[in-house]
C-alpha cells in the first residue's frame, strides 16, 4: 500500500473486512466483561482466560479434527477458570485484581504447560488442518461494496454478530439481567429483596470466562491455526479498555472492538507496506491506542458503583454496615 | 482499594507459618499429581530441583542471580502496593531501566571510566521512574486505570526493546545489541559464578524501603493512604504528591533492576532480558504480605524454584512453566485461605 | 384481594381484619452485649405504632429480629398466636412483614419501576414484563395515594421521593406490617408532614406500622401507641394520647432531661474565625455552600442547626482545606486560609473532630499512638529528620489514654478494637491535645451511648469555658440547642438565621430550617 490507498474504496473495504476479522475474538472477550462489570467484578484475568481457551481449543481441534468441538471444550474450560476466579472473589472475598493477576499467571503457566507436555517431541510448531472456513451468505454477500467484507466471513464473525444483540436483550430484557444490574450497583439494595448476589456474581463470571474462552480459541483456531505462548499478546487487557470505552453497552462495546480490530488491521497493512515507518514499532500500535482510548474515556466514571468490592455477606444477616457496634 | 489484607497482620505468628507451610505441601501434592500424569515421577523432579538449585555453590549463586532482579521488582510493587496504587508495570520499568543502561553504557559521551557504571545505575533508575510517572501522572490527573496503562506500557516496552536490537544497537551478531563498555560492568562477587554486586544493591535497597515505610514520615504518609485515603486527606498528608512519588520511586527501583541485569549480567541489552520479572514480582511481594524484608527471603526461595526447575527441565524434560503453576496455584490458596485469617 | 399483590401473605389481606404482629419474651446477646433482654411487642392492624428508644436501647435489634434479619437467642415472633419461623428477610416478605431501613435500599441507576419490580413477581420469568408492572404499580400508589413518577431514576429523586418508593417497595410484597426505621432522620418537616398523612393512610387501610425512632416529636404527632426501651429492656407501652413528653423522656432515659445548660455566662473573646460569601461547589458539582458568612469568637460555641444535606460537610471542608473554594473568604485570627494545603490550615491552628471517624478520622488498622499523631506527624515533637520518634510519640499516646480514660490495652492497640465511644475519645484527645484556635466538632455524638455523649459533652463545654472557639455541626437538634451560645440555622448552604441562645427554642428553630416562614408547621410537635 502507499499513502495513495487511502482514497481508494477497496483499501477500506478491505480494511473492513479484516477489522472484522480481527475483531471477532475481542467481540466475544468483551461481551462477556461488560456482563461481568456489570455484576460488579473486575476481571483482570481475561488474558488468561483466553489463552487457555486458545490451548485447550487448538489440542481439542487437532485431536478430534472437529472445529466445533474445539469452540465447545473452550467454553467449558473458560467457564471453569471463570469459576475459579468467582470462588476465590466472591466467596472468599479476594481482592479482584490481584486474583486475577495471579490467575494470568497460572494460567498462562498452565497453557504453556499443556502444550508442551502434548507436543514434547515435535520439532516444528504443529499446524491445524481444519479451520473454519469463511462461509459467503447467499444473499447478503452479494451486497454491493461492503456485501462480502460483512457476509463473506467465517461462521464466528456471524457468532459475533448474532451475539451482540443476545447479550442485549440479556441484560435490558430479561430479570437476570435486571438482577445483574442491581447487583453490580447496590448489592445490599438486591440482597435486602432476596437476589442472591453471589450466585448472580457467579453466572456472570461463569458467562464471561466462558466468552473469554471462546474469544481465546477464536484466536487460535480460526485464525491462526496454532498455539503459540504468548499468543494472546495483551488482547486481555485491551478488553477491560474496550468495555469502558463502550460504556458497558453491548452494542458499543463491540463497535470499540471493531475499532481496535481497525487498528490492528491498519497497523499490519502498514507493516509490510514498505512505506518506510519503523515495521518494528508498528506493533505497539494497538496498545498505544488502548492508553489513549483509557486516558480520554474519563478514567473511572461510569464503572458500576459496586464494583471490585467484594460482598461478604449472603442473604440471612445484611452487611456490616446496617449492623453497628455501639447500637443496638 | 484496600491493602488491609495483603499486607503483615497481626495475627498469630506460629499460625501465619504454620498455614503457608501446609499450602506449600498441598501445591506440592497437586503439582505431584500434574507431574505424574504427564509421566514424571514427582519425587525424581523435586529432588532435581533440590539438587538444581542448592547442590553446589554455583548452583545457590545462579539463585542469588535470579532473586536480584525480582527482589527489586518485588520492592517496587510492595512499595506502590502500599500506597493504594497497582503497579503491574514493573516488567515494562525493568526494560526501560536496562534500555537507558545499555544507552548510557556504551559511554558515546566518553565519561572517564570510573562514573561509566554509576552513570549507568542512576539512568536506570531515572528511566524507570520515568516510565512510571506516566501511568502515574495518568492515574491522579484523569483518573486513568493504572493497571491497564501499566500493562499497555510493558508490551510498548517490550516492544521498543525489540526495535532497538533489530535496528538502530543492532550488533548483528546475536539477538541483542552491542556491548558496553568495560568499565560498566558490576564486579563479581563471588568468584567462578555470575553473581555481581547487583545482588548487594537489591539487599541495600531492601533494607531502605523497610526503614523507610517503618519509621519515615514519607513512609508514615504511604502506609495511611494505602490503609485510608480519606483518613490521609483529612490529616492534611499531600495524597496526590505522595501517591506520585511512590510510584515513580516504585518505577525507578524496577529500572535498577534492569540496570543490574545489563551491567551485572549481560553486558548488552539481549532479547527477551525479562521472562516476567515485573509479574513474578508481584507474586514474590504478595508472598511477602507486602514487607521489604520478607521479600528478600520470598524472592531466594522463588530463586531457588526457578532456577531448580530449569535444572529439572534439562534433565527430566519437565516443562519450566510448571513453576509459573506452583506460584499461581499457592497464592490462589493463600486467597482462598486468607478470609481464615482475617478477623 | 387486587391480583398484583402476591397472596402469600400470613396475614389476612382484607381491608377491615384484625391482626396481631408479635414478639415474645425475645433475647439477643452479642458476645457479652446484652442487645434485647426479655422485649414483648406488639403490633395491631390499623394502628401507628411507635418504638421510642436512645441510640443503644436496643430498638434495631428487635426490628432485625422481626424482618428476619437477626435470629433470637430465645422468644419468638408469632402472628395471632401462631409462631413464626423467620431464617431470612425473605420469610418476613412471605409472612407479610416489610421493612423500609434508614439507609435506603435501592439501586440510585435504575428507574423507580425498575427498582420496584426487582426480586418481585412482577418481573417475571425470563422477560421483564414492563407494561403490565407498570400498570400494577400505578394502581397500588393511586390506592394509597403516594405520588410517584415510575420512570425517573432513582439517584434524581428527593429524599422525601425515594422513601415513598421504599414504602411502596414493601407494599408491593405485600407487607401488612410495616417497620420504619428511623424514617425521619433525613426528612425535612415538610417532608415529615407528609409522611405522617400517608402512614395514616396505611393505617386506615388496615396496615400496622412500626416507627422506630428516637425523637419525641413524631412520636406525640403521629403515633396510636409508644413503646419505650431502654438498655435492651421494654420498659412499656401506652397509648400516646394518655401520655406526654416529659413521662416519655423519663421513662427513655431512667431520670429527667439534666438540660445540660452552660455554667457560665457568654462572654466571648475576639473574632477567631470570619468566613465572608463563601461559595463552593460540592463533589456532584452542584452548589454547596452559598455566599455563606459567618464568625466564631473566641470561648464560645457557635451550633449549626439544620437538616442534614444542607451544607453541613462542605461548610466542615471548606474550613479545614478539603474542598475547593470558589469565592469568598475565610480568615482565621486575621491570616487568609482560603484555599489552602490542609496540612497548612491544620499547622495554623484548626482541629476538626470528623462526622465519620471511621472514614475520616482514623486509620482502623493502624495502632492508637499512629492515630494520635495521624494529624501532627509532621510536627518537630514527633519527627527529627523526617523520622518518626516511635518513643515520644507512644507516651504521648499513653498520655491522652490516661487523661481521657480511654479503655484498651494500650497504645498499640489497634485502633479498630476499640469501641465506638473510645475511638472518638481518641479523635477527641488527639485534637484537644494540639490545642487548637477553632475546633469543628460534626455529628460528634453520632453512633455513641449515652455515658460517651455526656463525656463527650462535657469535654465541649470545659474547652469552651477555657477560650476555644467551637463551632458544633449537628442534625441533633437537642444537642445544638444544649451547647451553644449561637445557634445558626444552616439551609441550603448559607446561613438562614441566627438565634441567642436566649432566644433558641425548638420552634424558632425548626421555622428557620423550614424557611417558609409558616408559624404553623402541620405535624410537628414542638
Amino acid at each position: 500500500m502507499t499513502l495513495h490507498s487511502f482514497v481508494e474504496i477497496t483499501f477500506w473495504i478491505s480494511l473492513l473486512a479484516a477489522s472484522i476479522r480481527i475483531a471477532t475474538p475481542l467481540i466475544f472477550a468483551s461481551l462477556g466483561e461488560t456482563v461481568v462489570e456489570r455484576a460488579g467484578l473486575l476481571n483482570v484475568g481475561v488474558e488468561g482466560m483466553m489463552a487457555l481457551g486458545a490451548v485447550s481449543g487448538f489440542l481439542a481441534a487437532f485431536y478430534s479434527a472437529n472445529a466445533w468441538i474445539a469452540f465447545l471444550v473452550a467454553i467449558v474450560v473458560g467457564s471453569l477458570a471463570g469459576l475459579i476466579f468467582g470462588l476465590l472473589t466472591v466467596v472468599r472475598g479476594a481482592d479482584q485484581i490481584v486474583t486475577g493477576i495471579v490467575l494470568n499467571i497460572l494460567a498462562l503457566g498452565v497453557a504453556s504447560f499443556v502444550y508442551q507436555n502434548a507436543f514434547a517431541s515435535a520439532n516444528n510448531v504443529p499446524q491445524l488442518h481444519v479451520t473454519t472456513a469463511p462461509l459467503a451468505l447467499p444473499w447478503l454477500s452479494n451486497i454491493p461494496w461492503v456485501g462480502r467484507a460483512l457476509f463473506a466471513q467465517s461462521p464466528l464473525v456471524y457468532l459475533a454478530y448474532l451475539l451482540v444483540p443476545v447479550f442485549w436483550f440479556l441484560l435490558e430484557r430479561t430479570p437476570w439481567g435486571l438482577n445483574t444490574k442491581a447487583v453490580g450497583e447496590h448489592p445490599e439494595a438486591a440482597d435486602s429483596l432476596g437476589i442472591d448476589v453471589w450466585r448472580v456474581r457467579l453466572q456472570a463470571i461463569i458467562l464471561g470466562g466462558a466468552m473469554a474462552g471462546l474469544g481465546g480459541a477464536t484466536i487460535a483456531v480460526a485464525q491462526v491455526g496454532a498455539y503459540v505462548d504468548g499468543m494472546i499478546a495483551g488482547r486481555g487487557f485491551i478488553v477491560l479498555a474496550i468495555v469502558v470505552f463502550g460504556g458497558w453497552n453491548p452494542w458499543r462495546v463491540a463497535f470499540a472492538s471493531l475499532f481496535f480490530g481497525a487498528a490492528e488491521a491498519l497497523q499490519l497493512r502498514l507493516q509490510i507496506s514498505g512505506m518506510g515507518l519503523p515495521n518494528q514499532l508498528l506493533p505497539g500500535l494497538p496498545y498505544l491506542l488502548t492508553i489513549v482510548v483509557v486516558v480520554f474515556v474519563a478514567g473511572r466514571a461510569g464503572y458500576p458503583a459496586a464494583i471490585n468490592q467484594p460482598y461478604l455477606r449472603r442473604g440471612l444477616t445484611i452487611m456490616p454496615k446496617l449492623f453497628q457496634k455501639s447500637d443496638g | 482499594m484496600n491493602t488491609a489484607a495483603l499486607t503483615v497482620g497481626g495475627t498469630d505468628r506460629v499460625r501465619e507459618i504454620a498455614t503457608a507451610f501446609g499450602l506449600t505441601l498441598l501445591v506440592a501434592a497437586l503439582c505431584a499429581v500434574l507431574l505424574a500424569v504427564t509421566g514424571v515421577n514427582p519425587l525424581r523432579a523435586y529432588l532435581e530441583i533440590v539438587r538444581g538449585a542448592f547442590g553446589s555453590p554455583n548452583a545457590i549463586a545462579e539463585c542469588l542471580v535470579y532473586a536480584t532482579p525480582i527482589t527489586l521488582t518485588a520492592l517496587s510493587v510492595i512499595l506502590c502496593f502500599r500506597c493504594g496504587l497497582w503497579n503491574i508495570g514493573a516488567d515494562g520499568q525493568v526494560y526501560i531501566g536496562a534500555i537507558a543502561a545499555v544507552g548510557v553504557g556504551f559511554n558515546t559521551m566518553n565519561l572517564p571510566g570510573a562514573l561509566v557504571l554509576p552513570a549507568m545505575l542512576v539512568a536506570g533508575f531515572a528511566a524507570g521512574a520515568a516510565y512510571a510517572a506516566i501511568p502515574a501522572f495518568l492515574r491522579l490527573r484523569f483518573g486513568s486505570s493504572e493497571v491497564i496503562v501499566t500493562i499497555m506500557m510493558n508490551f510498548l516496552a517490550a516492544t521498543f526493546a525489540i526495535y532497538l536490537i533489530g535496528g538502530p544497537w543492532a550488533s548483528g551478531i546475536t539477538p541483542a545489541t552491542g556491548p558496553i563498555v568495560s568499565s560498566g560492568v558490576l564486579p563479581i562477587i563471588i568468584p567462578g559464578t555470575r553473581l555481581s554486586a547487583g545482588f548487594i544493591i537489591a539487599l541495600l535497597a531492601a533494607a531502605i524501603l523497610s526503614r523507610v515505610l517503618s519509621s519515615s514520615v514519607f513512609g508514615f504518609q504511604v502506609r495511611t493512604i494505602g490503609q485510608n485515603i480519606n483518613a490521609a486527606k483529612y490529616a492534611g498528608i499531600r495524597v496526590n504528591r505522595t501517591m506520585f512519588l511512590s510510584f515513580a520511586a516504585g518505577g525507578g527501583l524496577a529500572g535498577l533492576a534492569g540496570f543490574g541485569e545489563i551491567a551485572g549480567i549481560y553486558h548488552n541489552l539481549p532479547a527477551g532480558l525479562s521472562p516476567g520479572f515485573g509479574y513474578t514480582g508481584i507474586v514474590v511481594a504478595l508472598l511477602a504480605k507486602l514487607n521489604p524484608v520478607r521479600a528478600v527471603v520470598v524472592a531466594f526461595l522463588l530463586g531457588a524454584l526457578n532456577v531448580g526447575a530449569d535444572s529439572m527441565q534439562r534433565a527430566l524434560g519437565v516443562p519450566v512453566s510448571i513453576v509459573a503453576i506452583m506460584e499461581g496455584l499457592l497464592i490462589l490458596l493463600i486467597l482462598a485461605a486468607r478470609l481464615i485469617d482475617r478477623r | 384481594m387486587p391480583a398484583f399483590v402476591s397472596n402469600t401473605s400470613e396475614i389476612d389481606v382484607s381491608r377491615s381484619a384484625q391482626w396481631t404482629l408479635s414478639a415474645i419474651s425475645v433475647t439477643k446477646r452479642y458476645g457479652s452485649v446484652q442487645a434485647n433482654t426479655n422485649v414483648s411487642l406488639d403490633l395491631r392492624a390499623g394502628e401507628v405504632h411507635a418504638l421510642l428508644g436512645e441510640n443503644g436501647a436496643g430498638k434495631s435489634t428487635i426490628m432485625k429480629i422481626l424482618y428476619g434479619m437477626v435470629l433470637p437467642d430465645e422468644g419468638h415472633v408469632e402472628i395471632d398466636g401462631r409462631p413464626l419461623t423467620l431464617l431470612s428477610p425473605r420469610d418476613a416478605i412471605h409472612a407479610g412483614i416489610g421493612m423500609v431501613f434508614q439507609h435506603f435500599m435501592l439501586v440510585p441507576t435504575l428507574t423507580v419501576l425498575e427498582n420496584l419490580t426487582l426480586g418481585t413477581h412482577l418481573a417475571g420469568q425470563y422477560m421483564l414484563r414492563k407494561s403490565q408492572a407498570r400498570r400494577a404499580l400505578t394502581e397500588i400508589a393511586r390506592r394509597y395515594r403516594i405520588g410517584i413518577n415510575l420512570d425517573r431514576k432513582v439517584s434524581s429523586l428527593s429524599v422525601g421521593e425515594q422513601q415513598r418508593v421504599e414504602i411502596l417497595k414493601a407494599l408491593v410484597r405485600g407487607a401488612r406490617a410495616l417497620i420504619l426505621d428511623e424514617p425521619t432522620a433525613v426528612l425535612t418537616p415538610a417532608e415529615i408532614a407528609d409522611l405522617g398523612v400517608t402512614l395514616r393512610e396505611l393505617a386506615a387501610e388496615g396496615h400496622g406500622v412500626v416507627i422506630v425512632t428516637h425523637k419525641l416529636a413524631e412520636v406525640l404527632s403521629i403515633s396510636d401507641r409508644v413503646s419505650v426501651m431502654r438498655q435492651g429492656r421494654m420498659i412499656g407501652t401506652w397509648r400516646t394520647q394518655d401520655t406526654n413528653a416529659d413521662e416519655l423522656v423519663v421513662r427513655m432515659i431512667g431520670r429527667n432531661l439534666d438540660e445540660a445548660r452552660l455554667a457560665s455566662e457568654h462572654r466571648p473573646g475576639k473574632i477567631v474565625v470570619e468566613m465572608k460569601e463563601v461559595l463552593t461547589r460540592n463533589r456532584r458539582g452542584l452548589r454547596g455552600l452559598d455566599s455563606l458568612s459567618l464568625q466564631i469568637s473566641a470561648g464560645e460555641i457557635v451550633g449549626i442547626a439544620g437538616v442534614e444535606g444542607n451544607g453541613q460537610g462542605e461548610l466542615a471542608e471548606a474550613l479545614t482545606g478539603l474542598c475547593r473554594i470558589d469565592s469568598g473568604d475565610i480568615t482565621l485570627n486575621g491570616i487568609s486560609i482560603v484555599n489552602r494545603p490542609t496540612a497548612e490550615i491544620i499547622a495554623a491552628g484548626v482541629g476538626h473532630v470528623p462526622e465519620d471517624r471511621h472514614r475520616d478520622g482514623g486509620v482502623l488498622s493502624f495502632s492508637l499512638t499512629e492515630n494520635a499523631i495521624l494529624v501532627d506527624h509532621r510536627s518537630p515533637s514527633f519527627q527529627r529528620h523526617g523520622f518518626i520518634d516511635r518513643h515520644t510519640a507512644a507516651s504521648f499516646t499513653q498520655r491522652l489514654i490516661n487523661d481521657f480514660s480511654i479503655l484498651c490495652s494500650g497504645p498499640d492497640a489497634e485502633f479498630g478494637d476499640l469501641s465506638g465511644g473510645n475511638q472518638q475519645k481518641l479523635v477527641f484527645a488527639r485534637e484537644l491535645a494540639r490545642s487548637p484556635k477553632l475546633l469543628i466538632a460534626m455529628q460528634p455524638t453520632r453512633g455513641l451511648d449515652v455515658g460517651a455523649i455526656e463525656y463527650v459533652h462535657k469535654r465541649l463545654l470545659e474547652q469552651r469555658t477555657a477560650g476555644m472557639a467551637i463551632l458544633l455541626i449537628s442534625t441533633e437538634l437537642e444537642e445544638v440547642l444544649a451547647l451553644s451560645d449561637r445557634v445558626l440555622v444552616l439551609r441550603n448552604g448559607r446561613i438562614a438565621g441566627a438565634l441567642a441562645r436566649s432566644e433558641a427554642t425548638m420552634e424558632a428553630v425548626g421555622e428557620l430550617m423550614l424557611g417558609s416562614g409558616r408559624t404553623e408547621t402541620d405535624g410537628i410537635a414542638a
